[in-house]
């Protein structure tokens, strides 16, 4: 390997994260004076803009180390997108986190860690890679959930998260030995070569199921969920918000590249296990969040539900359907924070969770009503909300790919199943919203927004709708980025 | 099926024990018990890895996952308040699902790994291995090897934000 010739510009947002987190974790420990602790925060912020700057400047990108990272439009795509999330994390922490941990600059610090393990995950494209990666955005996500280990629920948080993730690694790692066994390599790039040969082979088939077992957990696909209900509900509000939509986006990210970039000639073995998949999490996921009444539990079961729809634009897959799958990771992701956005500000004034205790939100703070009425209305997929459109293009996509192949006409159940349960979820999003706009506040004390989180709240709800009204942009940015690996 | 040649033979005895000391470890009642299975298994793991030729990988797992691990074990448990001489139940009212999982599962893997066929390598591995997997972590696969050290660093920090006080 010749050194001189790698290029480290491909690496500079990674580096820029990196970087800033090292500086927060030293800073942290000089300064001693508990009211700087906010400023880490806003350091943070800045590390991610710049690290977001210098993805822009990535051009056509490239690989490195002969292919095991891989800079392509996908992984630039899925990078801008978490650095995002990251910044509106952070501006809806600064207030959360505040007075409540004695360790507020490692909060900032680990979640850049978080971030950056994420944005490893969408370029990694060798299995060793993968799985360090993997573990390194659990094991910080781990340490996240738990961070308020003084309360019992976070602390469940991360336990059941700790052992559900162990022991979706070990599966996973098991799934990765037998490819390895079968093709003697390790980068996806030589295994889709040497793949290319089989018409079918059983351990093939068997490690699809352990990797997609490994993978399925990060996204929260059922049956691989069990987790997913109890560390969204004790972990940090915030903290839920990033695992709501940051893991999912990596998780999907590698499930594309492993499954349609690596395996893509041989998609017989895999696409039965993609429809499963989607299915159960479609089912399981909305029947489940119908008796919730804690509604960041609510929110874990339908984040299950859309892990489930946009599982159908893989197990279709078409280029119009692999792009419907970004386009919905973007407009899901939009969507979910703003609904975590108003509950972090409605929780950390009133500390009440469950869903009844919205009753007359409309009165106490119209804006927060008006944001979680928006959220929830995209999620269900009403029009002209973000959630409508990137709804219409996967089950769309589906309904066109089984039209013109007689052969996969069987494809048209998942949109027809899609929209059955579509409907039945908008039954338990206007449960929400029927508390905030008809039943009579209990207490009418207005709740305030503090600054950043409005900032962020402002973003992610206008993001919402900009999606939905004007989507030509971002559907050809989805568009691009699928075209590095389909 | 079952071939008894000078290879096979040792493969079988360790099979046997790295079996039958897995099950003791998720069965005994005595937790200092279940970690010296634990050592023992881990005993059997480094024999395989000598019989596969990886000599250097079979000397890392009695370094760190004898010594280390299963010492950090045994000290976990003694200085754990009133853990040591306890006699704790290992299996909950739902063992009898997850034994019928796992042999469904042990003939998932067992089937498929039979049926499949295999490409049986000529080249046996080179003579000293240390030299070479040095040099591969250090050239194609340093970058996974400095993600590790990252990991590392998140672990350290998040292990003291969640321990102290």
């Amino acid at each position: 390997m010749n050194w001189a010739f790698i290029d480290w510009t491909l690496l500079a947002p990674e580096i820029i994260v990196l970087i800033t987190a090292l500086l927060i974790f030293g800073l942290d420990l000089i300064w001693g004076d508990e009211s700087e602790r906010e400023t880490l925060g806003w350091l943070g912020i800045l590390g991610l803009i710049f690290a977001f700057y210098a993805t822009l400047a990535l051009g056509q990108g490239g690989e490195l180390f002969n292919h095991i990272y891989v800079v392509d439009s996908l992984s630039i795509f899925s990078k801008q997108i978490l650095l995002g999330i990251g910044v509106l994390i952070i501006l809806a922490s600064l207030d959360y986190i505040k007075g409540a941990t004695k360790y507020e600059g490692e909060y900032y610090g680990l979640l850049l860690l978080a971030i950056l393990a994420m944005m490893l995950i969408s370029s990694a494209a060798e299995l060793i890679t993968i799985f360090i990666c993997l573990e390194f955005a659990t094991l910080t996500c781990i340490i996240l959930s738990a961070y308020f280990k003084h309360e019992p629920k976070s602390t469940e948080a991360g336990l059941k998260y700790l052992l559900v993730g162990l022991l979706s690694a070990v599966v996973l790692l098991y799934g990765i030995s037998l490819v390895y066994g079968l093709t003697g390599t390790t980068t996806l790039y030589q295994i889709g070569g040497s793949i290319r040969k089989y018409a079918f082979q059983p351990v093939l088939f068997i490690s699809c199921i352990f990797l997609a077992a490994g993978f399925g957990f990060k996204i929260a696909a059922v049956p691989f969920h069990t987790w997913a209900p109890d560390t969204y509900e004790g972990a940090p509000t915030p903290i839920t918000a990033f695992l709501a939509t940051a893991s999912k986006v990596a998780g999907f990210v590698i499930l594309l590249r492993f499954f349609v970039g690596g395996l893509g000639d041989i998609e017989g073995h895999w696409i039965g296990i993609m429809v499963t998949l989607a299915v159960l999490s479609m089912s399981i996921g909305n029947l489940s969040a119908i008796p919730q009444t804690d509604i960041k539990r609510m929110l874990a079961y339908s984040s299950i539900a859309h892990a489930g729809y946009i599982l159908i634009g893989l197990a279709v897959l078409s280029r119009e359907s692999l792009t419907a799958v970004l386009f919905y990771l973007l407009a899901y992701a939009a969507a979910n924070l703003g609904a975590f956005l108003v509950i972090i500000a409605f929780s950390k004034w009133t500390d009440l969770h469950n869903i009844s205790d919205y009753a007359g939100l409309s009165k106490r703070s119209p804006l927060l009503a008006l944001s979680m009425l928006l959220a929830l209305m995209s999620m269900a997929g009403i029009p002209p909300l973000g959630g409508f459109i990137g709804k219409f293009y996967i089950f769309a996509g589906a309904v066109s790919e089984a039209v013109s192949d007689p052969e996969r006409l069987w494809l048209i159940g998942l949109p027809v199943w899609g929209v059955i349960f579509s409907i039945v979820s908008v039954y338990y999003y206007f449960g929400v919203i029927k508390a905030m706009y008809l039943v009579e506040p209990v207490d009418t004390q207005p709740i305030p927004i503090p600054v950043p989180l409005g900032l962020a709240l402002l973003i992610a709800i206008l993001l919402t709708l900009l999606i939905g009204i004007y989507p030509g942009p971002f559907l050809a940015l989805s568009e691009s980025a699928i075209q590095s690996i389909f | 099926m079952i071939e008894l040649t000078a290879q096979t033979i040792p493969f079988y005895i360790l099979a046997v024990i790295a079996v039958i000391s897995a099950l003791a470890v998720v069965s005994l009642k005595n937790l200092v018990h279940s970690v010296l299975f634990l050592a023992l298994f881990f005993f059997c793991m480094a024999g395989f890895y000598i019989l596969l030729k990886a000599e250097f990988l079979a000397a890392v797992q009695i370094f760190v996952y004898v010594g280390g691990i299963t010492v950090l074990f045994l000290f976990l448990i003694m200085l754990t308040f009133k853990v040591a001489d306890k006699r704790l139940r290992q299996t909950n009212e739902q063992w009898l699902i997850a034994f019928v999982m796992v042999i469904l599962f042990g003939w998932l893997l067992v089937t498929g790994l039979s049926e499949t066929n295999w490409e049986i390598a000529e080249w046996s591995g080179p003579e000293k291995t240390i030299p070479v997997i040095g040099k591969l972590l250090l050239t194609t696969y340093i970058f996974p090897f400095e993600v590790v050290s990252v990991v590392l660093l998140a672990a350290l920090i998040g292990a003291i934000v969640i321990a102290r006080k």
